[in-house]
């Protein structure tokens, strides 16, 4: 029992671990490709892939939420502009190799080193310290009369109640014995994710940096029209 | 999984959003370079999020996305004033106040 639990544990490490590695390998192919070309439109297209990609991270991270966003907010709105801000101004479109070579190796040295410094520091400092993913969140019971005929089937089966047994009530101790997937459709069975904390966090915690943050969208909306407006 | 691939990865990618910040002379170009580096650092904070099981990594996350987006407006607003004045947008032809 606990060798074959442990084993599908390695097993659910080993495929995250492959997709880590795909996601990784095209991220920062993308990445290099975006600083490195010199077609301006082509970079903007395999800044789509690197975020893309980073979406899945998130996804990967167990923040389903943060991954959506990331699709929608920059996948759908800032490349839009990136790709608008090329056109307005006329960027030569061919190449783009005005970039002085002395200059080009400086660069790479500083990337470089910050890399290095930053990786041995991570490395220093994090070790192999696993990310837990814990198990989600167990599904609260709440005693709810309920009538037998409006009880979804997988219920009604796992606790042999027939679907004309009129009004019935669910005990804590038959609900413990129900799977999770069958839990959740409980009627008033309460799931709560990774997105309802965020929503928590953000509307209670964090509601002031939230009001700043609308405000702050507001004035560079404002900022952004007066800039570029004509005179 | 181990915290240290998902920091390696965003220090790479880090690191590549600043050779691009300091080769490319194209402002769009730039710009997007920045947005590599933001993309970084949001990977940082849903990793360590999920390494301390909380959403307090998520927020920020979120938040470092809306910034962004507030940050790509004005900046690309501020790059078409300067074609529209300049006919040019070298960033290293900006050196009004270079001593």
């Amino acid at each position: 029992m606990t060798s074959a639990l442990l084993l599908a544990q390695v097993e659910f490490d080993v495929a995250q671990n492959i997709a880590f590695a795909i996601i990784a390998a095209i991220m920062l192919i993308s990445a290099f490709k975006m600083v490195t070309t010199g077609n301006v439109v082509h970079a903007a297209l395999y800044l789509v892939i690197v975020l893309a990609a980073s979406a899945a991270i998130f996804i990967l991270l167990g923040s389903d939420f943060v991954g959506a966003t990331q699709v929608l907010v920059y996948i759908g709105a800032i490349i839009v502009l990136f790709l608008f801000g090329i056109m307005l101004t006329k960027a030569q479109l061919g190449d783009d190799d005005s970039v002085e070579k002395e200059q080009r190796s400086m660069g790479a040295l500083v990337g470089l080193l910050l890399f290095v410094v930053m990786a041995f520091a991570l490395i220093d400092t994090f070790g192999t310290q696993e990310i837990e993913f814990g198990n989600p969140e167990p599904i609260a019971y709440v005693a709810e009369p309920v009538d037998a005929n409006d009880l979804p089937t997988p219920v009604r089966e796992a606790l042999n109640i027939s679907a004309n047994s009129g009004t019935v009530e669910i005990s804590e101790a038959q609900f413990a014995t129900l799977l999770p997937e069958v839990q959740r459709r409980v009627p008033g069975a309460e799931v709560r994710g990774n997105n309802a904390q965020i929503a928590d966090a953000i509307f209670s915690q964090y509601i002031i940096p939230f009001e700043a943050v609308s405000v702050l969208l507001l004035a560079a909306l404002i900022g952004a029209v007066v800039v570029a407006r004509k005179e | 999984m181990l915290l240290n691939q998902f920091l390696l990865l965003s220090a790479l990618l880090f690191a590549m959003g600043v050779y691009g910040v300091l080769t490319r002379r194209n402002g769009v170009l730039v710009l997007m370079s920045v947005e590599l580096i933001l993309n970084a650092v949001n990977i940082n904070l849903v990793a360590f999020g999920a390494f301390q099981d909380n959403v307090q990594g998520d927020v920020f996350a979120i938040f470092v996305i809306a910034v962004a987006a507030a940050e790509v407006g004005v900046g690309l607003a501020m790059v078409l004033l300067m074609y529209r004045n300049r006919r040019s947008i070298d960033f290293t032809e900006v050196d009004l106040m270079k001593g």
